[in-house]
Order: C-alpha cells, then sequence, then structure tokens
C-alpha cells in the first residue's frame, strides 16, 4: 500500500495511492483520523489496507497536490557517509559509528514541489536516500526486532549546501536551509517495499542519471539504525532516518555540478518510489 | 515579565507569573498557547491584564511545562564561550558550531533529566535561551533583537561519550530527556544588557559553572542574523546560545551528574532552573 499526504481543493488529508487513483481516507477510518501520523499513531494500516480494498479511487493522482508524506514529523534523523563504495572512492576508513544529524521538516519540499536555490550560495547539491518511516515509539529495540517498528520506506533528496555545511564543526547548517532538500511522494508499507537492504538508488537531474546505487552497499542498514538510534531518543511513529547517499553528488564532478534555477531532480528507490521537484 | 507555561488539574494552559503566582491568560485570551499569544503580538495585552488582576493558582499548585510547549526549533551554539583572560588563536572561531535539538531532549522545570543506561557520561550545560517573538528570515545583525521575545534557561545537557561517536555530536545532544528547559520565559525588556548576565551552575549546591555572559564570542544578534539566513525563524524558536565553562568535563576526574543529585542553574533576571538527576 501506497500512503500519501495531499491537498486538494484547499483541504489537507491523506489516502492512498493506487494504479487507477487516489482513495481518500481523511476521516474515514473508524478513528477518523485526520492526518497520517495519527494513522500511524493508532497503529491503524490493517484498517487502512482492507479499507480501500475493491473500492474505486476518488481522484487521479494529477488532481492532487502531495504534501510532506508525514507533514508534521516530530523528528527527522540523517546518516552521513554510509555507502562502503562511495567512503572508500573518498579514501575514508570504513566509520564503526554512525554520522548522524538532524533536519527539521521545513527543510525539505514535497513532491512536485519547489526548491529555494539557496540566495547566500552556489554550492547546492543533492543526496538520493532511501528513508525509514517509523511506525510505533521504538526504544532500546536490538536489530532482529527493529525492522518490526518500520511502518514503511520513503525517498528523500538530503539536499546540502555545501559551503554552509563545512561553517563551523557541524555539518546543521548546511543541511537545515529552507526548501533545500524533498521528501516523498508516498510512504510505501514495509510489506509491499521489500527488502530495505536491497534497494536501488538512483537520481536524475535534467534527466541526466547521476547517482545509483544500492542498500545492500549500506555501512549502517536501516534495521542497526533504527536500534541504534533507539539506544538515545524514543522514535515516535513519523518519524524518519534519511539512510545516506551513493557516489555521484554535484561535489564529486570536476568541476561539480551544483544544482540551478530551474534544474529538475529525481530520485527513485527501487520498491518505494519516484520522488521529484524543481530548483527554482 | 516572566510568562509561563503550565499545567493545573491536569489542564494546560499558561499566564504571568505575579507575586508567587500566576494570572492565567489562557482564561483571558482566545490564543490556546503561549507560542500563538507571542505569535499574535500580545505580550502587552497580557501586562495589562495582569496588572489588574490577582494570582489565580499558586506557583507551588503546578507542574511547569516548557515555556513553549511545542518549539519548532531548537538551535545550539557550541564552543560560544571564552574564559576570562583567553585570547582565542588566529582570533578565534569564524563560524559558530550550529547544531539542533529536538524538544523531546530536554526536561521541564522540576522534573528528572535522565542519566542514560548506556552512559554514565551526562554532562550540563547552563545557557542562555532566545526566544524568537516574530517570523524573520535574512534578519540584518542589526535588527536582530527586534525578533526577541524573551529569555529562558536552557540546561543544554550532553552525553558526552556519545557525542564523539560519529563525526555529529548529534547523538551525545538527542539523549531523551538529557537537558532542561524553564522554568519560565522572561520578556525582552527586563534585560538592558545582554552582555551583563551572570549563569551560575549548581550540583546539590556546589557551584559548578560562573561565567558572565561579556565572555560570550558569537553575540545573540549575530547569531539571530546567521541562522536566519538558512532558515525562517518562527515565534516559539528557541537558540540556546552557548555555556561558559565548568561542566562536568572539564573536572579530573569528570563529575558527571549522577542520579540523586540535583542540578540548578540561575540567571537573573531569569530565575533559576532546577531538575533533579533520575536513572533513565
Amino acid at each position: 500500500m501506497k500512503l500519501a499526504s495531499f491537498s486538494i481543493g484547499g483541504l489537507k488529508g491523506f489516502g492512498a495511492i493506487t494504479d487507477n487513483g487516489v482513495i481518500g481516507l481523511t476521516g474515514r477510518l473508524s478513528g477518523r483520523q485526520q492526518t497520517l501520523r495519527e494513522v500511524l499513531e493508532a497503529d491503524v494500516l490493517d484498517e487502512a489496507r482492507t479499507a480501500i480494498e475493491g473500492v474505486e479511487p476518488d481522484y487521479p493522482v494529477d488532481k492532487v497536490e502531495f504534501l510532506l508524506p508525514i507533514p508534521n514529523p516530530e523528528k527527522i534523523y540523517c546518516v552521513g557517509q554510509n555507502y562502503r563504495e562511495h567512503i572508500l572512492e573518498m579514501g575514508y576508513e570504513i566509520p564503526t559509528s554512525p554520522s548522524i544529524f538532524s533536519r527539521y521538516a521545513r527543510t525539505f519540499v514535497p513532491h512536485n514541489g519547489t526548491m529555494d536555490m539557496p540566495s547566500h550560495s552556489e554550492h547546492f547539491d543533492y543526496e538520493a536516500e532511501m528513508t525509514v518511516v517509523i511506525g510505533r515509539p521504538a526504544r532500546h529495540v536490538s536489530e532482529a526486532d527493529a525492522l518490526k517498528y518500520v511502518a514503511g520506506y520513503t525517498v528523500a533528496n538530503d539536499g546540502s549546501v555545501r559551503d554552509w555545511q563545512a561553517r563551523g564543526p557541524q555539518v546543521a547548517p548546511g543541511k537545515n536551509w529552507e526548501n533545500s532538500g524533498m521528501l516523498g511522494p508516498w510512504i510505501t508499507t514495509a510489506d509491499e517495499a521489500g527488502d530495505p537492504a536491497n534497494m536501488s538508488v538512483k537520481s536524475w537531474v535534467n534527466g541526466e542519471q547521476r547517482q545509483e546505487g544500492n542498500t545492500s552497499d549500506l555501512v549502517f542498514s536501516a534495521a542497526f539504525l533504527v536500534s541504534y538510534l533507539s539506544t538515545f531518543i524514543t522514535l515516535m511513529p513519523g518519524d524518519m532516518i534519511t539512510t545516506g547517499s551513493p557516489a555521484g553528488v554535484a561535489v564529486g564532478f570536476n568541476p561539480p555540478k551544483w544544482l540551478k534555477p530551474g534544474d529538475k531532480v529525481e530520485v527513485e528507490i527501487g520498491g518505494v518510489g519516484r520522488l521529484s521537484a524543481k530548483v527554482g | 515579565m516572566k510568562l509561563i507555561s503550565y499545567r493545573h488539574q491536569g489542564r494546560e494552559a499558561y499566564g504571568v507569573v505575579k507575586d508567587g503566582g500566576i494570572v492565567d491568560m489562557s482564561a483571558r485570551m482566545d490564543h490556546p498557547s503561549l507560542k500563538q499569544a507571542i505569535a499574535g503580538l500580545s505580550i502587552n495585552e497580557m501586562e495589562k491584564l495582569a496588572a489588574a488582576a490577582d494570582p489565580d493558582v499558586s506557583l507551588d499548585a503546578i507542574e511547569y511545562m516548557f515555556p513553549i510547549t511545542t518549539p519548532e526549533k531548537i538551535f545550539c551554539i557550541g564552543r560560544n564561550y571564552r574564559a576570562y583572560h583567553e585570547v582565542l588563536e588566529d582570533g578565534g572561531p569564524k563560524w559558530p558550531s550550529i547544531f539542533p535539538r529536538f524538544a523531546s531532549g530536554f526536561a521541564p522545570h522540576g522534573e528528572a533529566i535522565l542519566r542514560p543506561s548506556v552512559s554514565e557520561q551526562l554532562d550540563y550545560e547552563g545557557e542562555i535561551g532566545v526566544i524568537i517573538g516574530k517570523p524573520g528570515r535574512h534578519i540584518p545583525e542589526e535588527n536582530a533583537l527586534d525578533y526577541v521575545a524573551g529569555y529562558t534557561i536552557i540546561n543544554e545537557g550532553s552525553v558526552r561519550d556519545w557525542q564523539t561517536k560519529g563525526t555529529q555530536n548529534c547523538p551525545g545532544k538527542n539523549f531523551h530527556r538529557s537537558g532542561g528547559i524553564g522554568p519560565w520565559m522572561v520578556t525582552r525588556d527586563e534585560i538592558a544588557d545582554l552582555d551583563a548576565l551572570q549563569i551560575k551552575t549548581s550540583v546539590d549546591g556546589d557551584s559548578r559553572q560562573d561565567g558572565g555572559s561579556d565572555m560570550m564570542i558569537f553575540k545573540i544578534p549575530f547569531v539571530i542574523s546567521h541562522i536566519s539566513q538558512f532558515t525562517w525563524l518562527e515565534p516559539g524558536d528557541m537558540i540556546a546560545t552557548g555555556s561558559p565553562g565548568g561542566s562536568a568535563i572539564e573536572s579530573d576526574p569528570p563529575k558527571w551528574l549522577k542520579p540523586g543529585e540535583s542540578i540548578s542553574i540561575n540567571i537573573e533576571p531569569i530565575g533559576t532552573l532546577t531538575n533533579p538527576i533520575a536513572a533513565e
């Protein structure tokens, strides 16, 4: 099942994306949930599955305006330097602990949205990332149990402003520019998405392929990351973890292929979805 | 004027601190929270209402909440104080160290800060917390204080060994309830000179930090201006502005916080933030 948040006719809600169109689910489940986060909090994905069985879509997909899959997540954690081949190519050592940082939701635009070209930098880069969406509160969970706490997966561009990433010892300023990343288009539930340790990760800029990797190359797997983060914080339904990006980002080219206004960025995660947005 | 968010007999409310009690503003105004009251530019109105009323409830009868119960963003500044007479190498850092935290990493005044089960290295950092009062982006340094609603006290608690596990300090700065915020905020007009504040931290009465805000390297107007280059600052957003010397890690052996201890951070004219330490 693919679940998305969107607005239609000015009303915000959520529903299921099917091959034939969108089935609206706002307020239609027995708990009258108004947001996808509430659906995850109530742990009623099975009810949603039943609710859409044999139901005709309400509207075509191109009639809805996508929002972030969870418009109001409590937390978004990101992982840097997590693809083995890319780390070795850059001449770094394979890390023994993951590099973790956080982003606020407002730094992402939804599917078909427009990213803001940073006003004070030309070093605007993309990072295609498979993204975990938490379904149940998770604290001190083992790696073996970790995927039981995952509702599904989505697609991210962990868009980065490289020169601001290097201003100070922490990357946060370069990772928290307003509307500098992408998230969506939907959450593909875990039962349908397949193995998170074997998903293709690709990106394109204006149709030119830039990145191609597979999550089988992750140093720290989705299951490890859920377990690791749950050591220090309770992961809550709707929280997201972007799991790092393979080789092929703009800064890796000589000269760097920075994003420019008008560029179209696309990211695809196999079994999850394809996310697209422009640079404004 | 001191503004507070609190829970009384199970009901969440906000108000003005007066004569050891609180004049309940949520009963007198339409704004559902202090964040919205501030965003609605209602500080002057609250002052008038409070002047004409007697306290509705005693401070002894309430549970404290974060002054802003649900801040969207909490940016923290690291390594932002020099020691007295210290000359910084090469004129000091060019850029501040900035990292975000989520509210779940903090406890309100009076509630326990949790010593993690996986680490003994729980440390404290007494800090001036800035609370933003109106939305701003690309704020010039010279106007930056116009965007401040007031100030609170932040214990930017840190788990030191987890701060250095990866390239980013995020894990050590995001432990569940490892810091404190409160007990309330004072409005901007109460502090005439931001360089004349004294930050005093004590653990079970034993003085640990006693530093003046005149030793701040990146001053509050600069920090507000700098952060607003990459993101909108919104009403209720907070900035923890860095801590003077005297953290536990600086003692030999380090004086890590232990369950059963009580930590207080005093910054006049704001007040004193006190939290017991408990085992997770």
